[in-house]
Parts: structure tokens; C-alpha cells; sequence
């Protein structure tokens, strides 16, 4: 049995103990919350993180394309992007599967090249993860500049139906006292 | 997020593990993008709060009074002494944790103190320390905790992120109105002069305009005109806005955003289409031209005040009643309090419905009614013409504004309406709506662009449910009664589940109402094509 099939066979207790570790990246009440809370919309962190790694360790043990899974990726790190998180600590929860599969498996049994490919593999999500919590960052730049964009360009839209100015400022703002 | 720049070394040395820490500890830290700037001095003079002075959040000395612990602690006591309720709520909560996961913020954030359970208790251990016999007595083992300046911000920072929502309190067995935790811790911190620019700033401009948007009078008279001259452009009817007109029955109030805010302002256009459609005898009014009531989330005296001028103008106006717009906190004021701030209001007649004849008895007391109880009598009494289809491009789901529902217990209203006016709606899960719905996280002062990861925390229990309904059946369109919550999703659903518009229920009305003498509709109240065919199949409700 080669490394991939031995992990596929204890995927569920992986997974278990991987989700544990990213919710222990919370305090303590907060973990257990994480953990015990099954409703959806009650807890949609917990939830959000449980099936994303799911898909995750499902997309590594299959073989699948890093790129496939920055949806799942994403899925996590949009929350943890807005959390009281470091910048590290919000992208690198896919190291922490590397010390759950040590602690699962007889590591010293493992062909080296089996284990530097997963690990390599590992490492490439979590690059990947770096990807989107920049991204996600981006986004919320983005997202402050459109409401300052939004709000502005009404309120020069509504000047110019009352021809208190014009794009080019060839009249005067001023006639328009107080919608600032 | 974070502001400390790490050195390479720094950055390699990940903990997984959130550092160990005891509650009681009050350290925070003031990271950009998680709390709201303070009120600049000219906002604080405006208001003539105390200790006045221009200050940071994130500076090291805030410049507290020497003697701002007898304040804080003078205050307790004189609210304690004035407001049997928050004795009581300070005394009674047994930690039983039946609150403790019912916050979005919690939920959001992960952040245990967001707890509403020991949110409160950040304030309960100073009231122990200095109050009660045991907390006097056993100190830290007692659950008592000293006030120091390292408290006062730990306050300033977990106080502005409760939403006043209201939620957790319908959890508690006891009846604890967390919100109102919030609001005296809010107003002990006001006593020391610590308060934010996003309350401060709309309530002064309110005590000078009228309205949190500093709309003088002819400003606000060129919106509303400028609002009929879009109503023309899409319906071809050509309406005059009535603004301060003596004798009308009605006096209209809604809150300011309506008047210069999208997508707010196409339930402006709604409300007047609506008006007009009816024959309404009813005015705007440039004093009383908030129904807001930024006052509410800085102290009662100031929401006192700022309500005051919906009573005076409509003796002023002699109206026979008022009417309200969508808001929400606006209605927590005039729902609850108005009657003993500034009532009561019985030089005003009950209302009633001058089409239909609908007796309004919930409104006996206050005289005010809410515009979509207004809008769904009418509807119920088959005063309006509405062709739904014109909504056809939207799948539309109900965020209950926390205020409405909560304190209101407005529910059915609004769905009524919305089903009437489109034809495809869909609930959210039931654990996120009605009297249990999630607040959409920058309500009671919360919303500036500098809080927004904070707000994103706290809309993420909402973002959840609305991402439910839009991948299971394509909603793309969040309608929600409340102005803050038409400011606060746009960018909350771009970031967590983009593809989701939102909008006022009167703007979906305002689509579907068939106004006499209108030409073929082209574009619905956004400018946008109205989906083809749909000026086919008109139906009377």
C-alpha cells in the first residue's frame, strides 16, 4: 500500500483531526463551538471549513489539480481574511495537515519520493492560499473605492439635473450648497 | 489586516495557536479595519459632549479626564438609581451560555468576547468591583474586575461591535436586553468623551439640518424634484412632491438615505409613484426630514432630542397623523420610545387609512404607522394595480431588518407586499428570518468604510443564508426595509456571495404599480430594460 492509498484508507480520521486543527487556531470556546455546532447557518464557519477541507484532502488524495480546489481554497481564507488572523496564520492552514498525517502514519516507512510529492503538494496549496487571502485583501480595497465611487456619482448626477455643475466644472458646484 | 510590518524572521515563525488568555484580561488591540474612528473635535463641540479634544483610538494616551473613573463609575450609579431594567439586567444573568452563539459577531468572528454573555460581562465586573457586596469582598474571584483606562478601551472596542440587533435577547430565558448593555456602556463611555465619528457626525448634523446627511432645505427640495423628474422619464407622469405643506393629513418622515443614497433612492421613487398613484394628502418636511435617529446609539438623551422634531412639525405642519418609510432602527424610536420621550402625540388623530378606511389601532398611541402596513392594506383592499412581472428579473429573497422585526414584530407586512409585486420569491432558512433573523452587521453605528472587516465579520451569518437561497435557486435579489441595510449589503454580498443585489420592498412596488395615464414602461426604477414581454399580462391584485 503506497502513501496515497494508505491515507485514502484513514481519510475520515484525517480529516477529522485536520478540521480540529484549523479550529484550534480559535480560542477555546470558539473551537469547541466550531466543533459541535452542525447547523449551517448557526455555525456557517465550522461549516464552511469542514466541507472545504473535505473537498481539499478529497482533490489531494485524488490527484487533482491544485487550481481545481482554489474554490474550496477560497471558501476558507475569504473567512479567515476578515478574522482576527496574521496574514500567516489565516493562509497556512493546509500546513497543519503535514503534522496530522505524520502523527497518522509510520512516516520512516514512507518512500521519501512519495512524501516529498504530497508534501510538495501541501505546500503548493497553501501558496495558493497566500494567492487568494492577497486577493481577498484586493477585494476589499476594491470594495471600499466603488461605495466611495457610488456615492459620489450620484450626487453629481443629481447636480447636473439640476444644472448646478458639469462633468468638465464648467459650472458652479457652489450652486448646489450643502450636498456634500 | 494587520498593521505591525514583520521581519522575514518574524514571518517565519507561525503560532497555529491563539495565544492563551483569561477574559478578565481587557487588553485589545486596535487593528486597522476593526473598529471606527473617534468623533473629530468639531462634531464633539457640535454636540457639546464632554472631555472634548481631538483623539485616536489607536494612540497610546487617549486623554481620558483625571477623574474618569468617578465619572464612569458616577454614571453606573445614576443610571443604576434611574433604570430599574439594567439593575436588574446586570443582576440576573445566570451565564446559563443560551445567548453565547446567537451573535453574528460571535458567529463571525470567532471572538469569544462577542459573546453577548460576556460582552455584558465586560461591563458586569466593574459594576460588581464597585456595587456588590461579593464583588467588593472577592475581587477577581468574585467576577470583579477594577476600572482602569485599559477597560475603558476594551469598552470602546466590544461596544461598538454589538449592532444593537437584538437577537441574542430572544434567546435569553430571563429576557436580557443585551442592547441595552450596550447602549449604557455606550453612554458611560460618552461620559469620558470617547465616542465614534460615524454616530457623532450624523447626530450633529441632524441637530443642525434635521437630517444625518446635513441636507439643508433647498437641497433636500432639489432631490425630491430631482426624484419626479426620473418618475417622469419612466413613467411619463409628471408629479409635484408636496414639501411642508400646511394642512396635509399626513405628515410623511423617512429616513435621509432615501433621499440621496442608492439603491435607497428607488424606494424614494416608490414611495412618491405610490403617493401619487393614490391621491395621498400628505407632505415631506425639510426640519422633520429624518426618520433616523442617530441619537439612539450615543445616549437616550440625544435620541430624545432628535425624535423631538417629528412631533413639533406635525403640530407645526397640523397633520392629522404620521406616515413612516423603510427603516430600522427609526422604528425601535417611535415603536418604543416616542411615546414617552416626547408624547404623547394626542393632538394628532388615530390613523386611518383615508383609502381603504382601515383603522390603524396599533398606531392608537404613537399615531405613526409604518409604510408597508400602510402599503399592504391597500394592496389587501385591491386599491392598486400591480403587474408583477415587471420584477420578472428578480428572484427575490426577505432579510428581515432586525429593528422592524424585533421591536416591531413586522413580519408578514413586507412578504405580502413583495408577493403581490413579483413573482418569484423564496424564504431564507427558517433559523435566519423573522424574529430570529441575522443583523446585516453595521447597524447601530457600526457601517464606516474603515469598520468593514468588522462588518464583514458581522455579515456573514446573513451572507450565509442569502449564498443558501441564490445557489439553490437563483436569488438575485435581497429586498430588506431598512436604510442601513440598502447601504450596508451592497458591499457586504459582493464580498461573500457576489451576484446578489439589494433593494427597498417600495422599489419593487414602485416596478409593478400601474399608474393611471402611465406610457409603456421601459426600464424599470434603476434605468434598467424591463424584461421583454413584460408589459404583457397585467393583472388587478
Amino acid at each position: 500500500m503506497n502513501l496515497i492509498q494508505s491515507l485514502t484508507a484513514k481519510k475520515a480520521a484525517i480529516l477529522r483531526k485536520w478540521a480540529d486543527a484549523v479550529f484550534d487556531t480559535y480560542p477555546g470556546d470558539t473551537a469547541a463551538f466550531l466543533r459541535s455546532e452542525k447547523d449551517r447557518f448557526a455555525n456557517p464557519v465550522g461549516y464552511a471549513t469542514t466541507i472545504s477541507l473535505d473537498k481539499i484532502l478529497d482533490g489531494l488524495l485524488t490527484g487533482s489539480d491544485i487550481h481545481a480546489l482554489s474554490a474550496y481554497i477560497e471558501d476558507i481564507i475569504k473567512i479567515r481574511a476578515v478574522q482576527d488572523f496574521s496574514p500567516p496564520q489565516a493562509a497556512s492552514f493546509p500546513l497543519l495537515l503535514k503534522k496530522v498525517i505524520i502523527d497518522e502514519i509510520k512516516i520512516a516507512q514512507v518512500p521519501a519520493g512519495e512524501w516529498i510529492d504530497l508534501e510538495t503538494r501541501i505546500d503548493s496549496l497553501t501558496l495558493s492560499a497566500f494567492e487568494i487571502y492577497a486577493k481577498m485583501q484586493e477585494k476589499m480595497h476594491h470594495i471600499r473605492m466603488k461605495e466611495l465611487e457610488k456615492s459620489e456619482g450620484f450626487l453629481i448626477k443629481l447636480m447636473e439635473s439640476r444644472g448646478a455643475c458639469c462633468r468638465d466644472g464648467s459650472e458652479d458646484p457652489s450652486d448646489f450648497n450643502g450636498c456634500t | 489586516m494587520a498593521d505591525k510590518k514583520l521581519t522575514p524572521q518574524e514571518m517565519a515563525q507561525v503560532n497555529y495557536l491563539p495565544p492563551a488568555g483569561d477574559w478578565m484580561d481587557p487588553t485589545v488591540e486596535f487593528k486597522r479595519g476593526t473598529y471606527c474612528y473617534a468623533a473629530p473635535l468639531k462634531n464633539q463641540e457640535a454636540l457639546q459632549l464632554p472631555n472634548p479634544r481631538q483623539w485616536n483610538p489607536q494612540d497610546k494616551d487617549w486623554k481620558l479626564p483625571l477623574d474618569f473613573k468617578q465619572l464612569v463609575i458616577g454614571g453606573m450609579q445614576e443610571r443604576l438609581d434611574k433604570f430599574r431594567s439594567w439593575k436588574l439586567f446586570l443582576d440576573i444573568c445566570v451565564r446559563c451560555g443560551a445567548c453565547a452563539d446567537k451573535c453574528h459577531f460571535f458567529i463571525g468572528s470567532g471572538d469569544p468576547k462577542n459573546m453577548p454573555v460576556l460582552r455584558a460581562e465586560l461591563l458586569r465586573s466593574v459594576y460588581r468591583k464597585y456595587f456588590t457586596a461579593g464583588g467588593k469582598a472577592l475581587g477577581k474571584l468574585g467576577g470583579a474586575r477594577e476600572l482602569d483606562e485599559k477597560v475603558i478601551k476594551e469598552w470602546y472596542y466590544y461596544f461598538y461591535q454589538c449592532s444593537e440587533c437584538r437577537r441574542c435577547s430572544v434567546f435569553c430565558p430571563y429576557g436580557i436586553d443585551t442592547c441595552e448593555i450596550t447602549m449604557f456602556g455606550r453612554e458611560l463611555l460618552n461620559l469620558v468623551g470617547c465616542s465614534t465619528e460615524w454616530v457623532v457626525g450624523p447626530a450633529s448634523s441632524c441637530f443642525r439640518t434635521g437630517n444625518h446627511l446635513a441636507i439643508p432645505p433647498h437641497a433636500l427640495k432639489q432631490s425630491l424634484e430631482f426624484a419626479a423628474d426620473e418618475i417622469e422619464g419612466i413613467t411619463g407622469i409628471k408629479i409635484e412632491v408636496p414639501i411642508n405643506k400646511k394642512g396635509a393629513e399626513i405628515l410623511f418622515v423617512t429616513p435621509s438615505g432615501d433621499f440621496f443614497a442608492q439603491p435607497a433612492w428607488f424606494t424614494l421613487l416608490g414611495y412618491i409613484m405610490l403617493f401619487h398613484e393614490i391621491g395621498l394628502d400628505y407632505t415631506f418636511s425639510t426640519y422633520a426630514s429624518e426618520g433616523g435617529n442617530f441619537g439612539l446609539f450615543l445616549g437616550a438623551d440625544y435620541a430624545k432630542s432628535l425624535n423631538a422634531k417629528i412631533y413639533a412639525e406635525s403640530r407645526r405642519l397640523g397633520v392629522k397623523w404620521v406616515l413612516g418609510g423603510e427603516c430600522g432602527h427609526m422604528w425601535r424610536v417611535l415603536h418604543q420610545y416616542m411615546d414617552t420621550f416626547n408624547g404623547p402625540g394626542d393632538f394628532l388623530q388615530q390613523p386611518v387609512s383615508p383609502i381603504t378606511g382601515t383603522k390603524f389601532e396599533n398606531a392608537r398611541s404613537t399615531k405613526m404607522v409604518h409604510i408597508c402596513e400602510f402599503t399592504a392594506d391597500l394592496i389587501y383592499h385591491h386599491k392598486l394595480k400591480l403587474d408583477p412581472s415587471r420584477n420578472d428579473r428578480w428572484k427575490v429573497t426577505f432579510h428581515d431588518s432586525c429593528n422592524p422585526a424585533r421591536s416591531m414584530g413586522l413580519f408578514e407586512e413586507p412578504r405580502y407586499i413583495i408577493n403581490k409585486a413579483c413573482n418569484h420569491f423564496y424564504e431564507m432558512p427558517e433559523n435566519t428570518i423573522r424574529e430570529r433573523t441575522f443583523c446585516c452587521g453595521s447597524g447601530a453605528g457600526l457601517g464606516p468604510d474603515e469598520n468593514l472587516e468588522m462588518r464583514l465579520r458581522g455579515g456573514l451569518p446573513r451572507a450565509s443564508a442569502v449564498k443558501y437561497v441564490r445557489d439553490k435557486h437563483g436569488v438575485n435579489m435581497l429586498a430588506c426595509i431598512c436604510a442601513i441595510d440598502k447601504a450596508s449589503f451592497p458591499p457586504l454580498l459582493e464580498y461573500w456571495c457576489p451576484g446578489v443585489e439589494t433593494a427597498g420592498v417600495h422599489e419593487l412596488l414602485g416596478n409593478a404599480l400601474i399608474m393611471q395615464g402611465e406610457k409603456t414602461r421601459e426600464t424599470d426604477l434603476r434605468g434598467d430594460p424591463l424584461n421583454p414581454g413584460a408589459e404583457e399580462g397585467k393583472t388587478d391584485v
